[in-house]
């Protein structure tokens, strides 16, 4: 083909042509780039979360935890379910040191 | 001639076939000003979309990121963890735990619960309420917002949502809870809804337990969910543990067996303190209020109720009198006929005695006795050393609506004042503070600052008597406790006592009320080189035994043993083991 074009008009088509490519591929790239953000955000915001959540049970086990071991409980199963009293200096063996 | 533009049409007609590329019209020769338009066009477009971005995003940045943040932006709180509340072994006596707060809006929930009635019993279940009782919270139709319930257990959240029902939400907050329950509610205190201390060391420490709410700010989707963070994050700085001098164990063991000894004798309520000897620290401070249930009142009545204490005032009578060299252990005095007249007041004993010496006038608890001591000491010799006891000021403890008690200024005293003072009336203090009086007793004469909460730097000392003195009255306080005195039924298994028993007839408008008691027992153990200090007082006993040795010294005996043996201290009185040992043969 024969197409022959001026050379301003060959060099400023290439470079809108240019322009146009950078500017699709920017913009594709910004928005790959904005959804990547997005994406890794809300995973961070979820793993926060959870170990917030995380925290949140560890304190809220312990606070169970404690409150099945708290005096007044383990003294009332020992003395209802075993039969057990409570000790005194009769019942107990005191070691001196070697 | 041929034509110089050949019809591409007539040409197929023709037959002949002419490719597209050598198409004449290809071969025209463009007009040069049209490709220059062209280049002009695109160049301003593009030339105008740099200068719209620089508009946008340089001259004009301030004003659309205002713009933008006002349409998505929001600045959210980060709540910070409130600090918990620790025992002397770390123990946790108060935490955070999640809780389920569960709102409505009663225009949306309610026809929805009137098309699913199962649903609203279900509901009501969860929420621990009653059907009517739910319905009468979703009545107000003209509300847009209504709690239901708040500070519920947050596990029943997925429960709550399973229901699904519209107009219903939940939202997750914290609550405060206690693991020792009862036992220790009167010292941690209490949390509003809003979580502020309202009570107790909640309430003494609130800024350092609750921290610092740090903030966000963040971007919003439309629906409302965090698509990003902008500008900079604000920590949180959670609040700081306090850990407390209390050990729950004993704190649960004293209130044990002061709430028995409250439910046995009929009473109004009562307290025990319990104070280490070697750091004046608060091992443990039980209160139990027999008619907290009716009244909802919650307070700790060892700092907060002084009374007047009756005869537990004598021993440190008798300590200024031997402090300042009036009398020794072996003084006499005579306390027949078993009263004396102060300017015209009669002060009796309950038996007559006869001659006494000043270590039997505490074993057996002579108010004439004591008061011939008193009437030796000049009025302000007596109330410096009161004072330098802690009594008429509020102890250094850094807890809300401590009291003082009442110590009036000496200049106004009169003879039969100072005489009523010398055996506690007259005066008053609360349980806590004659704990730390005879804490100077069991500290060889040293007041060391109280503590309740645990510190790494050394109490401050002050001497207040001599050590041969505090000795020589630890000794009478033995005499007391023993089979001759008072109160024999503080022994304890094991160790050795001494203490001083006090039962005070209780104040009704001007003057005393006939029968109703406040008994007291203040003591130590070992009583050679002591550990705790303890008090016990039980307030309005009702079930006939009102003296301080029948009521309050077997908490004291009790309280004291379990105590010591807690602290791994040996017993230094033999006792008869009930252990059966089975010798087993070693297998070689």
């Amino acid at each position: 083909m024969n197409l022959k074009l001026s050379a301003p008009l060959r060099y400023g088509l290439l470079i809108n042509l240019w322009l146009i490519v950078m500017v699709l591929g920017t913009a594709l790239i910004l928005v790959r780039w904005q959804y990547t953000s997005r994406s890794l955000f809300v995973a961070l915001e979820k793993s926060e979360n959870t170990g917030k959540q995380l925290i949140s049970n560890n304190a809220s086990a312990l606070a169970e935890k404690r409150q099945l071991a708290s005096p007044a409980r383990v003294e009332r199963m020992a003395a209802q379910n075993l039969g057990m009293k409570t000790v005194d200096p009769s019942v107990t063996v005191y070691l001196t040191k070697p | 001639m041929k034509p110089k533009f050949a019809n591409p049409i007539n040409t197929q007609r023709q037959g002949q076939a002419v490719s597209f590329a050598s198409s004449p019209l290809l071969a025209s020769k463009t007009p040069l000003w049209r490709s220059k338009l062209i280049l002009v066009v695109f160049g301003a477009a593009f030339a105008g979309l740099a200068a719209r971005a620089a508009y946008v995003q340089v001259i004009h940045q301030d004003f659309y990121q205002r713009q933008g943040e006002i349409r998505f932006a929001r600045t959210l709180d980060i709540p910070a963890s409130r600090g918990r509340l620790l025992d002397r072994n770390d123990q946790i006596m108060a935490s955070n735990v999640p809780a389920l707060s569960v709102w409505a809006i009663p225009e949306d929930i309610n026809p929805s619960l009137t098309e699913q009635p199962e649903k609203l019993a279900a509901l009501a279940k969860l929420l621990g309420m009653r059907v009517p009782e739910l319905q009468q919270k979703l009545a107000a139709e003209d509300r847009s917002f209504v709690w239901l319930r708040r500070q519920l257990d947050g596990s029943l959240n997925a429960d709550v949502q399973a229901l699904k029902i519209d107009g219903l939400y939940t939202r997750m907050e914290s609550r405060r809870q206690y693991p020792e329950g009862e036992a220790t509610a009167q010292i941690t205190g209490l949390l509003n809804n809003d979580g502020k201390g309202i009570e107790g060391i909640e309430l003494a420490f609130n800024q350092e337990l609750s921290g610092q709410n740090g903030s966000r700010r963040v971007i919003k989707d439309r629906m409302g969910r965090v698509v990003e963070d902008v500008g900079d994050r604000v920590a949180p700085v959670d609040g700081q543990d306090v850990r407390l001098t209390i050990d729950s164990k004993i704190q649960f063991f004293a209130y044990q067996k002061l709430k028995e000894a409250v439910t046995e004798q009929r009473a109004k309520g009562g307290s025990v303190v319990i104070l280490d000897v070697q750091t004046n620290e608060v091992l443990a401070m039980a209160n139990y209020d027999a008619t907290a249930s009716k009244n909802g009142v919650m307070r700790n009545r060892a700092l907060a109720d002084s009374f007047e204490p009756g005869s537990v005032m004598k021993p440190l009578t008798v300590s200024l009198a031997l402090e300042k060299g009036l009398v020794t252990p072996r003084t006499t005095f005579q306390t027949a006929p078993g009263y004396i007249m102060v300017t015209g007041a009669k002060i009796t004993d309950s038996h007559a005695y006869g001659v006494l010496s000043v270590d039997q006038i505490i074993q057996k608890s002579s108010n004439v006795g004591t008061v011939k001591i008193a009437q030796q000491i000049p009025y302000k010799d007596m109330w410096e050393f009161y004072s330098a006891l802690g009594l008429g000021q509020k102890p250094a403890l850094p807890y809300p609506g401590v009291v003082g008690g009442k110590l009036r200024a000496y200049k106004s005293w009169r003879p039969v004042e100072q005489a009523t003072m010398s055996y506690g009336y007259g005066l008053s203090a609360s349980l806590f503070q004659l704990a730390q009086a005879y804490s100077v007793l069991a500290n060889d004469g040293e007041l060391l600052a109280p503590r309740i909460i645990q510190s790494s730097t050394p109490a401050a000392r002050q001497r207040v008597m001599s050590a041969v003195n505090a000795r020589a009255v630890r000794h009478m306080l033995h005499l007391a406790a023993g089979a001759e005195g008072t109160a024999p039924k503080a022994q304890s298994e094991g160790y050795t006592v001494g203490g001083k028993t006090g039962t005070s007839h209780k104040q009704e408008g001007r003057g005393y009320a006939a029968k109703k008691y406040r008994s007291t027992f203040v003591g130590m153990s070992p009583i050679d080189a002591p550990r705790i200090v303890v008090a016990v007082s039980i307030d309005e006993p009702s079930a006939g035994k009102y003296f301080g040795g029948e009521v309050a010294a077997p908490i004291f005996s009790q309280t004291v043993g379990q105590t010591l043996r807690l602290l791994g201290v040996q017993p230094d009185r033999a006792v008869k083991p009930q252990i059966a040992v089975t010798a087993v043969e070693e297998s070689t």
